[in-house]
């Protein structure tokens, strides 16, 4: 993605466009009305994401301790800080350096502002008229800090050059940013010259204002060209208060992934390479001046969301026809294997068409009627075994028999066939003793055949409850007696 | 931060784009989805239709089984008229034909009007009415050897399955009295059998007989 970076200065303005980290275009506009004029034409053709780093005199820096507020308490006591300090820009910003761990753990804030708007408001107008997307407006001191990351100082001087605004120094206290000053230098004076003439006047300065612990020594680390570099160790003094600390800025360049080559001490595109990489958090701009970037913004995630959306509903789309195609796959192999049973299943039932009927009637018919065979009683199952028995006991003689299914005794779902026999013993005269066991033999012999016998009438009721009369012998007595059998007929 | 109309005019490609995209993405997820449920339904309806195919293919199988085992036996009771409607006629002339064989002393039957048999147990008849035209015997023996030989002559003389409830077997008054000059001519045992002729009736038949019902 394309982005816009401008870098300006109290007299200039550079700006380059960015892809993929490399500059694909660049342009320098001089502070005059013409030049602003050139600015807007050159904008016309740029819609990208714009980022404003201004390296400038005027910008000041305030420690403040503040309560360690929450929400729209904490927004009112910002504000009215702003209001004290920086009534008149719109360019202010507050950073929270640190929580105190003591008493109330206050915060500790640094505030700061571009404190001569009318330096940016220019160029700023142009921007805005062109419905640029500024996504904010940054300054050097604020992105600085990665440069100084992992040195073991906790009283770091930085000092870089920038070709169009100056010598810039900017002051680190256990890696935390607390002040930064720019010096202009004049044509004619060498950057080494600058560099050892300002080193001594910013030790003093911040001596003066106690940012410096008395007793610690001062941090300088010096961004430049390797040439520039060599002379500067040749031309700075030694002092046992600071300690030099030489980076050459393709160093820099390469540790921070920066594809870039210098050729002189200018560190724009140091600070300019590491906007682009990697915003802050805050800036000086306030939501007036980044109203496009926030309406860019919005088209964007419109576009990505429709992107999205439509990307989301192809897949499911296409989930869906992979699915489809596999249901039509198998819907006609099923389909196939169906009819192929179906055939199978023609050709068995194509047999069945000289039939009487179908097979279910024809296994209820046939098993209805042999249950019924089995409720069938032949005479000669009767009588067969009944008569040899009879045969056995020649002394009975028979006047009654009479069989009959009984519906309300089965047996294994057969009903039982009830038989009644009534007869008379001849041959015992009165000799009742002799008959009874006779026809006690008579039973057993039935009971051997598989019948329940169960004696209905005896020749002389001899039990407790019956009643006993004398008769007069004349004659033999009729020694009658019925039994009654129970026969499970047998299977057919 | 507040939107104004020619906020709007800046984006305006990109709120088209979402509104395109989501009418897009609604046409496409409905068209899918429907085509999707359209195939699954189809892909349904021939995995029932292939449970249905098994199923008749078993039922077949099963109807092969069931002819091989009952074809037989079920043509044995169409041959003997078992299955249809009773045939009072055969009956009839069947007996007369017994009556003729002299098997017997003597006989007489009366049968009665036919109705629906109730088994003792249970009973699966399947597709059919088992029906029952009540017969009573009044036979007269000389001796109780006859009887069976009256059943046989009964089964064989005539289609049909006469269904043997029970019978009754007494000595004749004469007989009892041991008055020997008697007894010769006329029957020693007198018996009586009741049972009944069944049919079995195809519920179908039945139907196609009386639409109306």
């Amino acid at each position: 993605m394309k982005r816009l970076l401008l870098f300006l200065s109290a007299d200039h303005l550079h700006a380059q466009i960015m892809e993929r980290g490399k500059i694909v275009a660049q342009r320098g506009f001089p502070n005059s009305p013409a030049e602003q004029e050139n600015f807007g034409e050159f904008l016309k053709a740029v819609k990208y994401p714009t980022y404003l780093l201004a390296d400038l005199i005027e910008e000041d820096f305030r420690q403040e301790t503040v309560p360690h507020l929450f929400g729209r308490s904490r927004s009112a006591l910002l504000e009215r800080k702003f209001d004290q300090f920086y009534r008149s820009t719109p360019f202010h910003q507050a950073t929270l350096l640190q929580r105190q761990k003591t008493g109330r753990r206050d915060d500790d804030m640094l505030f700061s502002a571009l404190t001569n708007p009318s330096l940016i408001k220019p160029w700023l107008d142009i921007l805005l008229a062109q419905q640029i997307p500024l996504a904010g407006i940054y300054s050097v001191p604020q992105i600085s800090a990665p440069l100084v990351k992992g040195h073991p100082s906790e009283h770091l001087l930085l000092i870089s050059w920038e070709k169009f605004s100056g010598l810039r120094q900017t002051y680190f206290s256990k890696h935390r940013l607390q002040f930064s000053r720019l010096t202009p230098i004049h044509a004619g004076l060498a950057f080494q010259e600058a560099v050892v003439k300002e080193l001594a006047r910013i030790f003093q300065y911040l001596k003066s204002l106690s940012l410096l612990p008395s007793g610690q020594i001062l941090d300088v680390r010096l961004l430049g060209h390797s040439h520039d570099l060599i002379e500067l160790q040749m031309h700075l003094p030694r002092s046992a208060d600071m300690r030099y600390d030489f980076v050459d800025l393709a160093d820099v360049a390469k540790r921070l992934k920066i594809d870039y080559r210098f050729t002189d001490s200018d560190a724009s595109q140091i600070f300019l390479h590491q906007l682009a990489a990697r915003l802050p958090q805050t800036h000086y701009a306030n939501a007036i001046h980044t109203h496009y970037f926030t309406l860019w913004q919005l088209k964007h995630a419109l576009n990505l969301a429709s992107i999205a959306l439509l990307f989301w509903v192809l897949l499911w789309s296409a989930a869906n026809l992979r699915q489809s195609v596999n249901d039509a796959a198998e819907a006609a192999s099923l389909k196939e294997q169906a009819q192929r049973i179906l055939n199978e299943t023609r050709e068995i039932t194509s047999a069945f068409t000289s039939t009487y009927a179908s097979a279910a009637d024809m296994k209820a018919g046939v098993s209805a009627m042999r249950k019924l065979k089995q409720y069938n009683a032949t005479p000669s199952d009767i009588l067969q075994p009944i008569s040899a028995a009879l045969d056995r006991h020649p002394q009975t003689e028979l006047d009654h028999l009479a069989w009959q299914m009984s519906a309300a005794d089965t047996l294994a779902d057969i009903p039982v066939q009830a038989i009644t026999l009534k007869g008379r013993l001849s041959g015992f005269a009165n000799d009742y003793r002799a008959a009874l066991g006779y026809l006690e033999r008579f039973q057993q012999d039935l009971s051997t055949q598989g019948y329940q016998v169960t004696v209905l009438t005896r020749p002389l009721d001899v039990s407790p409850d019956g009643s006993l009369t004398d008769q007069p012998r004349v004659g033999e007595q009729k020694l009658e007696f019925s039994l009654k059998l129970a026969r499970k007929p047998p299977p057919s | 931060m507040k939107f104004s109309r020619a906020d709007f005019f800046l984006i305006r490609w990109s709120a088209m784009a979402i509104c395109a995209s989501s009418l897009v993405s609604a046409v496409l997820l409905y068209g899918s989805g429907g085509y999707a449920e359209r195939l699954l339904q189809e892909r349904r309806n021939a995995q029932n239709m292939l449970n249905d195919a098994r199923n008749r293919l078993a039922a077949a199988n099963q109807d092969r089984k069931n002819m091989d085992i009952y074809a037989h036996e079920y043509g044995s009771l169409i041959e003997n008229r078992v299955i249809g409607d009773d045939q009072r006629l055969d009956w009839m002339e069947g007996m007369e034909k017994i009556r003729k064989k002299n098997l017997v002393t003597g006989f007489s039957y009366t049968i009665a009007p036919q109705r629906i048999y109730t088994s003792p147990s249970p009973m699966d008849s399947g597709n059919f009415d088992i029906r029952y035209s009540e017969m009573k015997l009044r036979i007269d023996l000389l001796h109780e050897g006859q009887l069976p030989d009256f059943f046989n002559a009964l089964r064989s003389e005539i289609k049909g399955w006469y269904q043997l409830e029970g019978c009754i077997l007494q000595r004749a008054a004469a007989a009892v009295n041991n008055d020997d000059s008697t007894a010769n001519a006329t029957a020693h045992l007198k018996t009586e059998c009741s049972g009944g002729w069944v049919t079995l009736k195809s519920r179908d038949a039945l139907r196609m007989k009386n639409p109306v019902d």
